[in-house]
């Protein structure tokens, strides 16, 4: 698993997330991302169109960000899914929570 | 084997001395992944997970040098398989370590990770019932779901409103509110994890 964290120019933020987002990765990811569910700015978006696989615990760190930007008050959103990992969001019932 | 459960509760309270003693008491792969942690709190976190493997190996009489293999849903294991199964996690609050000689899950969460939407999705309607704008019975809920899946290192295949309802016969949990706003659940073969306790520990206890 590989992730980016950019800010645009109008202050949001945008997390790229790639590769797997398994049990190990996600306590990686987890660390890592915290500090923009503290401070997301003026929004956030996940762009996920190369990550190809995603753990429960990997979920947990969607809900961890989820939970930033509603605390803030600022959009969230995810882009760039791909099919396999569409049905685990439909699956989970995550793709309403993320309005999918 | 003895299984066990080994907690170090808030590892933001790690000094940086300790921290750096901890760091360069871990095997060399683990050393890289701690160095790679973005924040103060996740270098914490990580090095605390693994100083409490070694503390639960010690306990056995092993040493925590051997190769570590992933499965599917990347859950971690000793590549000897004549080495005990473990688990790890961490919440803010607490980092978290199960052993035992079977599969074994281990989750940990805090009460602040509540969040209704994702409440009124992943949890059946009696589940709901119960743990609606309650964090502390959400934390406990999403911990035994968590646990479950990592104890079969399977992944998600299912929905996890019903996830509990389909759990395997064999398996069991137990489950435990910390000294600060978290809950832990541990999911193993029923039989041995029986009647394990936490074991909590300190900095000092945990670092050569």
């Amino acid at each position: 698993m590989n992730y980016k964290i950019e800010k645009r120019p109008d202050g949001s933020n945008l997390l790229t997330i790639s590769g797997r987002l398994d049990t190990l990765s996600a306590a990686e990811l987890e660390k890592g991302v915290r500090p923009l569910a503290e401070e997301p700015g003026p929004g956030l978006e996940i762009a996920i169109p190369e990550l190809s696989y995603i753990s429960s615990s990997g979920l947990r760190c969607f809900v961890l960000l989820f939970n930033g930007c509603k605390r803030a008050g600022v959009p969230l959103t995810v882009t760039g899914m791909q099919p396999s990992i569409r049905e685990i969001f439909d699956l989970t019932g995550f793709s309403k929570v993320f309005g999918l | 084997m003895t299984p066990g459960l080994y907690l170090l509760e808030a590892p933001w309270r790690l000094t940086d001395a300790e921290l750096q003693k901890g760091m360069a008491q871990l095997p060399g792969h683990r050393r890289l992944k701690a160095q790679a942690q973005l924040t103060p709190l996740g270098k914490r976190q990580s090095v605390s997970a693994w100083l409490l493997l070694r503390y639960a190996l010690r306990r056995l009489g092993l040493v925590d040098d051997g190769e570590i293999v992933t499965g599917i849903a990347g859950k971690p294991a000793f590549a000897d398989s004549s080495m005990p199964c473990f688990s790890l996690s961490h919440c803010r609050h607490a980092v978290a370590c199960a052993v035992a000689a079977t599969p074994v899950g281990v989750d940990v969460e805090d009460y602040e990770s509540y969040c209704q939407e994702v409440a009124r999705e992943v949890l059946s309607d009696t589940e709901l019932a119960s743990a609606e704008g309650n964090p502390r019975k959400f934390a406990e809920l999403w911990t035994l779901k968590e646990s479950l899946l990592k104890q079969t290192g399977e992944g998600l295949t299912e929905n996890l409103r019903e996830l509990l309802r389909h759990k395997p016969e064999n398996l069991e949990f137990l489950t435990f509110h910390g000294n600060a706003p978290y809950a832990l659940s541990i999911c193993g073969i029923g039989g041995d994890i029986s009647g394990l306790t936490p074991v909590f520990l300190s900095a000092d206890e945990l670092i050569d």
